[in-house]
């Protein structure tokens, strides 16, 4: 027999007795689309722990999906611009006079396109992420007290999109948002399964580590050679 | 059913039917993917290695190329499509779609332990 002897947080929805109210997002309809979709990104930078607290842990799941959709394109629109911006100042080095423009033209076109299919990749990320964590908190025993099931997971993984703002920063936004979005995970799975952090952290770090230890890897040592080339500078 | 498992059951059948209209881009995406660099540091493939090129192989219905670049990808990625396409169309009919379980029995988290170990000792040995 299983017992897992760490106390958890409090279940949500079951604070003081009184229903806690909704993310402004999913009370978007009285609020308005911009302010809802404001509040709520400020509320999981600010307080993710309220915010996930607050979130539903049944029911619609078109709300979490549309804010990951709306994010997670955001995103994809600022790292185009900074790769566009970076990518095409190097279109301009001598010996490329000829083929600038033609080069600067295919990129373009790419870039488009890849906005394009953005919204649909998102989608696709969001479920098969939200997937993997999953399975790995059934196999660590992180979902003995969850009544929110896959879906839980889904939102999670859904309203931790807010970290891809992070893409605002160039060459570290993207190792930055990573890490913020490991906390926000585990804050979240945590609450929403009514689970230790502990095993939601084992369920979002083995995956990645497993898996993603190319990435992991390349991001450190790209980061050490950026702090190498600073201090031999 | 649930408003919920019926928003469930659509989107997955639509990440199924997605997957599978932009698989002829597949190649041209693959392209982009950063080089898995525990190979390239260890020499050694990582758990996940195969599962780009399974995922290729199989959008050529090459099951047998799919199976020998990560069999356990290729079980997956058939999962995804196949399960996803029958959710999308239980849910269209206004039919329950089947859950993942809230807890796995002890012998299931064992052999789904064992099944991820078994694979990445093929991947080794096959030299993926």
């Amino acid at each position: 027999m299983e017992h897992d002897p760490s106390p958890g947080p409090p279940p949500p929805h079951q604070g003081a007795g009184a229903p806690l109210t909704p993310i402004p997002w999913e009370d978007r309809q009285r609020l308005g689309f911009a302010p809802a979709l404001l509040g709520t990104v400020k509320l999981f930078v600010s307080d993710p722990k309220d915010g996930f607290r607050r979130i539903q842990e049944q029911g619609d799941l078109a709300s979490p999906i549309l804010f990951a959709v709306l994010l997670g394109w955001a995103a994809v629109i600022i790292g185009q611009i900074w790769s566009f911006l970076i990518g095409s100042s190097f279109l301009f080095l001598p010996g490329l006079d000829g083929e600038a423009f033609t080069l600067l033209a295919g990129r373009g076109l790419m870039t488009f396109g890849i906005l394009l299919l953005a919204p649909l990749f998102v989608v696709i990320g969001l479920f098969i992420g939200s997937g993997i964590f999953h399975l790995f908190l059934l196999l660590v025993g992180g979902t003995e007290r969850s009544q929110a099931g896959f879906e839980g997971t889904l939102r999670v993984v859904a309203y931790s999109s807010v970290t891809q703002l992070a893409q605002i920063l160039p060459i570290f936004g993207a190792l930055f948002g990573t890490i913020w979005a490991l906390v926000l995970f585990t804050i979240g799975l945590s609450i929403l399964h009514r689970t230790s952090q502990g095993k939601a952290l084992a369920a979002v770090l083995i995956p990645i580590l497993l898996c993603c230890v190319c990435g992991s890897i390349a991001a450190v040592m790209g980061l050490g050679s950026l702090m190498m080339a600073f201090q031999s500078a | 059913m649930s408003q919920t498992n019926r928003q469930f059951g659509l989107l997955w059948g639509g990440v199924a039917a997605s997957l599978v209209v932009v698989s002829p881009l597949g190649p041209y995406f693959a392209n982009w993917l950063p080089r898995c660099q525990f190979k390239a540091i260890l020499g050694l493939p990582c758990p996940g290695c195969g599962t780009t090129r399974s995922a290729l192989a199989l959008s050529h219905f090459d099951v047998s190329a799919a199976l020998a670049a990560n069999p356990l990808a290729t079980l997956a990625w058939a999962g995804l499509i196949f399960g996803g396409l029958l959710a999308g169309v239980l849910a269209l009919a206004d039919r329950r779609v089947p859950e993942l379980p809230s807890r796995l029995p002890v012998s299931w988290r064992w052999t789904i332990t064992l099944a991820l170990a078994a694979n990445w000792v093929y991947l080794v040995i096959h030299g993926s």
